[in-house]
């Protein structure tokens, strides 16, 4: 009992003379090396592949780590009430900018200072994350780089691949913000470019199996948003896929290699570097409210002949040569 | 000392869900599983209420609302249905996933540019982190003042009776189902209360924020009572805050020492682990004798 | 003539309903019970004893027949609200306190026995006086321990709150199921005198299940046995009076 009275008056104590420090003591003091923090959702190939290229993009403009920049990482491992604990870190060592790797990251930096830079690796859609007034002039302390994959060039890239296809279909994780965020473009999309899409979603892994059977009987061909739910049981779409002859045109890379048929896709990698330099011209002094979301517009291509070859289909000659040259092909 | 602060504030605010899930836990003496489908439950309702334009504190009085009907669900399935306690939580816990993903309609609602509890003219002019030290201090007053004063009266009595005997309780004319469905909906509204609170803090609120709620919740409470040793019941619930305090403390030094934030969970599993068995420990190794020489300075 | 308080007509009750297991506890039982009667009942295990307690406290549902008390029919009524004229005290000293209430709280629980609870405030303090000098009576130090967790008494003295706390609010019917049986000799015969006291003072209604058949020859003023679910011996008055020992084991011989 005593213990519990004693601990109540040092907690008010230590709150008094903080509160007292902390409203006499506004000036900052000054640093002599940047410091940047990272705040990183969880570990997932994707996510740390943006994280290595945002070092080697400070690198290119001049930010040796340990030599003339700081880098504070912190990796939330998923848990929301880290994101907290660890955007306050960054704000309470007074870091020059901040970089938030996935949306979540990004809302608990954005939360924690409206004053730091922050500079987005990995946002799907800034301005419907409510990140940035407007995607060109943001307008506030937040800039960034958008990891949405070139929606109208892998239309286009269906298109060309399925040129009799009547209906495409579309399946997307509905506790995946991002991934709900690219099927509303994509839907809009394919409203303007008169494509009948038809929309399945998935709540978990274990729905994929039955949800992508009852696809696959309904489509001629199906596309998967950057999505890493559907990632994660790629095995299991495609399977079902080929049994019914039905090619699956992932956003990413990586699933082509798992199985999908073809993609123009965006380097995780290539878009940290990019990341990184933003953030080195920040550093230098560029404003984030000047500076517009950078996008990919195009992607590199990526196909998948075992797939192809299964599935019957010969791809178009143009398509295998871009890959050959710029992009990958998986034999 | 600006983290020690933010630990302290964030402890105060996460502490609503230690004194609610104390209500199940300790007092109707069942694990209520319920609590992780509550909590984005009221982050959902409140970030959805406000971003339609409503009142930030209107908002928050309604996740309570929302959060007390899970509760009743689960007490019916409980009492009525004769499901399982554990079970019974756990289908209305994932019943939550479904129903918050229709309240916020995506995965991840943020409240940036909106109003919230936080953004008033008087917690702005606060120092850095005492915003939510200023609001989590007024919260837990009134809500341990309003629990305390409800289980000193003639109802809470039977509350508390209904958890220590339920043959005596019974005998005695109270109804035992209603009992215990009464606090499942209080224990409920108030992690609700809590999840709208923490949203409101974080400026947004995400379907999967109520992973690990339960462990987070019962560390307060054990903590608590670890720490401080023997009280009575209104102190007890003092010390649940404190507990909920001490916890954020400890993820602080964990932290400070290097650890990565992917060993968190383990270590919270095992420090209250360790926690919970500290009566085995004091019956073998007369721990007791240890413990005191260590914390208590009086004796 | 007393006017009969409570009237079991032709019950019945079965455990294990529409299984192989179906069993028959009460099988067509009738009793009536007059205001002012002091009831021990005895019968072998499983004679359907503690059912008929049950039957009557509405723990268990009857299958068909009666149970009227003052001639309004309370078969179907719930446990909780049988306890407004209904009290009982359980043989395990476990059953009848909150353990980690203390004894001046589960006296005021008790009080309440059958009431509305409000969100009133309970005013344990004012009360406190008056338990002290209630629970004086018992004289078995529970008046010095106020204060403590029942969880922490002896078995004795947690019987003997029980046992207060059945009477502290008048109950039309006290029910009393072995509530001595749990205890050493002593302890036992002392709440067994405390009890005769308690129910002569306030003329309480009392059925008493007991095992000691010296018990149930002592007290009381009236003796039935139980076998295979039906009253098969009643006596009351001087014929009870009359009763030895010997008299009850030939009685207990003949229907084995």
């Amino acid at each position: 009992m005593k213990r519990l009275y004693g601990l109540i008056a040092i907690l008010i104590v230590f709150l008094g003379f903080a509160f007292v420090q902390e409203s006499h003591q506004e000036a900052a003091t000054t640093k002599k090396v940047p410091t940047v923090g990272i705040l990183q959702l969880l570990s997932h190939p994707a996510l740390d592949a943006i994280h290595k290229g945002i070092v080697h993009g400070l690198a290119e403009e001049g930010y040796h780590v340990g030599k003339n920049v700081k880098i504070d990482f912190q990796n939330a491992e998923n848990d929301q009430s880290n994101l907290k604990t660890m955007s306050a870190r960054f704000v309470n060592e007074d870091a020059d900018a901040m970089i938030g790797i996935a949306t979540p990251a990004a809302q608990a930096l954005a939360n924690a200072s409206s004053t730091t830079p922050i500079v987005l690796g990995a946002i799907t859609d800034p301005k419907g994350a409510h990140l940035v007034k407007s995607n060109t002039h943001p307008g506030n302390n937040v800039t960034g780089v958008s990891d949405q994959a070139p929606l109208a060039s892998q239309l286009k890239l269906i298109q060309k691949i399925m040129p009799n296809m009547k209906t495409l279909g579309i399946i997307y994780t509905s506790s995946d913000d991002s991934a709900t965020a690219q099927y509303h473009q994509f839907a809009a999309l394919c409203k303007r470019e008169h494509v009948r899409l038809k929309a399945y979603s998935i709540a978990n892994t274990n729905d994929l199996n039955q949800v992508s059977q009852q696809m696959v009987s309904q489509v001629d061909a199906v596309y998967v948003p950057t999505d890493n739910t559907v990632a994660s049981a790629m095995q299991t779409l495609v399977a079902t896929a080929t049994a019914k002859k039905v090619p699956v045109f992932p956003a990413v890379d990586t699933m082509v290699k798992a199985g999908g048929l073809a993609t123009l896709s965006i380097n995780q990698y290539k878009l940290g570097v990019t990341t990184g330099k933003m953030t080195a011209a920040i550093l230098k002094g560029k404003k984030p409210a000047d500076t517009p979301i950078h996008f990919v517009r195009k992607g590199e291509m990526t196909i998948n002949l075992k797939t192809a070859k299964k599935l019957g289909i010969t791809l178009p000659a143009s398509v295998v040569k871009e890959a050959k040259q710029h992009g990958e092909v998986y034999r | 000392m600006g983290l020690f602060v933010s630990a302290i504030g964030q402890g105060l605010l996460w502490a609503v869900l230690g004194v609610g899930l104390f209500l199940t836990f300790r007092i109707l003496d069942f694990a209520d599983m319920t609590v992780e489908g509550t909590f984005p439950l009221g982050a959902a309702t409140a970030v959805a209420a406000i971003s339609n334009g409503m009142n930030p504190l209107l908002a928050t009085l309604l996740a309570f609302a929302i959060g007390a009907i899970a509760g009743l669900m689960t007490g019916l399935l409980y009492t009525k249905g004769h499901i399982p306690i554990l079970l019974a939580g756990i289908l209305v816990m994932t019943a939550c996933y479904s129903v918050n993903l229709r309240i916020m309609g995506r995965a991840n609602v943020s409240l940036l540019g909106k109003s919230t509890l936080f953004k008033n003219h008087f917690l702005a002019s606060l120092p850095q982190y005492f915003d939510s030290v200023f609001l989590g201090t007024l919260v837990m007053v009134v809500i341990t003042g309003l629990v305390i004063y409800f289980l000193q009266t003639q109802l809470g009595q039977g509350f508390i009776a209904t958890g220590d005997n339920q043959t005596m309780a019974r005998s005695l004319g109270i109804n035992t189902d209603n009992m215990k469905i009464m606090g499942l909906m209080v224990s409920n509204g108030l992690i609700a209360f809590g999840g709208a609170l923490v949203a409101q803090n974080n400026g947004y609120a995400d379907v999967n924020m109520g992973i690990g709620i339960i462990v987070i919740a019962l560390a307060s409470i054990i903590i608590g009572e670890v720490a401080f040793g023997d009280l009575t019941l209104n102190q007890r619930l003092v010390a649940v805050t404190l507990g909920s305090i001490l916890y954020r403390f400890v993820l602080l030094i964990v932290l400070k020492l290097g650890f990565s934030a992917n060993d968190l969970n383990l270590i919270s599993s095992i420090i209250l682990a360790l926690c919970m068995m500290l009566p085995v420990f004091k019956q073998t190794l007369n721990f007791k004798h240890i413990l005191k020489r260590g914390l208590d300075t009086n004796d | 003539m007393t006017k009969p308080l409570l009237e079991l007509k032709n019950v019945v009750l079965k455990v294990n309903r529409n299984t192989p297991e179906e069993i028959m506890i009460l099988d067509h039982l009738n009793l009536t019970i007059n205001a002012g009667d002091f009831i021990t009942v005895l019968g072998s295990n499983g004679a359907g004893k503690s059912t008929l307690f049950n039957a009557i406290g509405g723990d268990l549902s009857i299958d068909s027949g009666q149970i009227l008390l003052n001639g309004k029919d309370i078969s179907h009524e719930s446990v909780e609200k049988r306890t407004r004229f209904l009290a009982r005290v359980f043989q395990d000293p476990k059953l009848g306190t909150a353990p980690r209430m203390n004894v001046a709280e589960n006296l005021l629980l008790a009080e309440r026995r059958g009431q509305r609870r409000t969100l009133a405030p309970r005013h344990l303090n004012k009360q406190l006086d008056r338990y002290k000098e209630i629970t004086a009576t018992m004289h078995n130090g529970l008046d010095e321990r106020l204060t403590t967790a029942t969880g922490n008494l002896s078995g004795g003295q947690r019987q003997a709150l029980s046992f207060l706390m059945a009477t502290l609010k008048r109950p039309e019917i006290l029910l009393l199921d072995e509530h001595t049986a749990a205890l050493d000799p002593q302890t036992s015969q002392d709440l067994m005198h405390l009890t005769n006291e308690r129910v002569q003072e306030q003329r309480l209604t009392c059925l008493m299940i007991t095992h000691h058949l010296e018990d149930a020859l002592t007290y009381g003023n009236r003796l039935i046995v139980l076998h295979h679910g039906k009253v098969t011996f009643d006596v009351a008055g001087d014929a009870k009076q009359a009763l030895t020992t010997e008299k009850l084991y030939s009685f207990f011989a003949e229907i084995e």
